[in-house]
């Protein structure tokens, strides 16, 4: 066999090898393609049970009490049952604070009505004060809940005053 | 009786008018002073009892006989359009707050963190208030990872701030 033919035969392998390759290739993509377009199908996030459910009064309810009532999953999906008792006491504080909050802020916009949209937040300082202050404008605060500075400042006045404490996460 | 004799009855009188002015303007004073030194009593703030009750899963119920716990905790409305607009607001906060207990439980710190809607640019973005000086009422994120975390699932989710 002379070097052309030895040269040819090499060539020969190597194309059987190449060819070879591009269906494992072409395999693959196809594979990695599938598991992609299924991991795509998102699922989006949901609270997972707890055992333990805050009442409307902030009080706790152990599962235990009512074990399989179909309740659960309706207060589970509102984000109000908690993995642990513990989890579930420091929630209360946090939502009892904002819904009374929420409740001041409406009594004190229905006084004091704006012409403008900015809205006003309030900010524990580190003495413990509350304080308000205006949100940027295009910022969607969640903690939004006043109309006008007088209105943020009167409901600060009575927090003040009454010495509500704000939680910490 | 003559013309000096008169007029010293008549001053006379008035004398006696004046002490007795006198003496009610004393004891006005006396009682105001008494009513200043003891100041009103100061009652501290408490939710109006109204008449729709807001319920943990989002539900509005109008009730006569209304719930003390539920009136204390700020879950009773006058109205029921306004009932149903803090349910949103309620049930955003409480499903935001169970995603922060994830996060945070992932990432460990002792921040404050909230996360806020950026209306001009359609998306959530996380928010770091200045621990030492303030923090708000919202922060319920301890670390910027956890609340970044929150955000990526609040934008692929497509969470809706409550108007």
């Amino acid at each position: 066999m002379n070097t052309h033919e030895q040269k040819l035969r090499a060539l020969e392998e190597r194309q059987r090898q190449v060819a070879a390759d591009q269906s494992d290739i072409t395999r693959e993509i196809k594979e990695l393609c599938k598991a992609l377009a299924t991991s795509e199908q998102m699922v989006p996030w949901e609270p997972s049970g707890g055992s333990f459910y805050i009442e409307i009064s902030g009080a706790t309810i152990k599962r235990s009490s009512i074990p399989a009532h179909p309740i659960w999953t309706t207060w589970t999906k509102a984000g109000r049952s908690f993995k642990t008792e513990e989890a579930a006491a420091k929630a209360s504080e946090f939502f009892t604070f904002y819904q009374r909050l929420y409740q001041l802020a409406l009594e004190c916009n229905a006084k004091h009505r704006s012409r403008t949209n900015t809205k006003y937040s309030v900010y524990v300082f580190a003495d413990g004060l509350l304080k308000s202050f205006p949100v940027a404008a295009d910022a969607g605060h969640i903690g939004s809940f006043f109309t006008s500075y007088q209105s943020a400042q009167e409901a600060c006045e009575i927090m003040n005053r009454d010495r509500w404490v704000v939680p910490t996460p | 009786m003559n013309t000096h004799e008169q007029k010293l009855r008549a001053l006379e009188e008035r004398q006696r008018q004046v002490a007795d002015e006198q003496s009610s303007i004393a004891n006005e004073i006396e009682a105001l002073r008494e009513k200043l030194a003891t100041p009103e009593p100061v009652v501290p703030w408490e939710p109006n009892a109204k008449g729709y009750f807001l319920r943990g899963d989002g539900s509005i119920h109008k009730q006569q006989d209304l719930n003390y716990g539920a009136r204390v905790s700020g879950r009773v409305f006058a109205k029921e359009e306004e009932a149903e607009k803090a349910s949103e607001s309620f049930m955003f906060y409480q499903r935001l707050y169970r995603l922060a207990l994830e996060c945070n439980a992932k990432h460990t710190d002792f921040g404050y963190y909230h996360v806020s809607y950026n209306n001009s640019q359609l998306k959530w973005f996380v928010y770091q208030s200045q621990a030492s000086l303030k923090h708000e009422v919202t922060d319920c994120f301890t670390s910027i990872s956890s609340a970044k975390e929150a955000c990526d699932v609040l934008n692929r989710d497509g969470w809706e701030l409550p108007k």
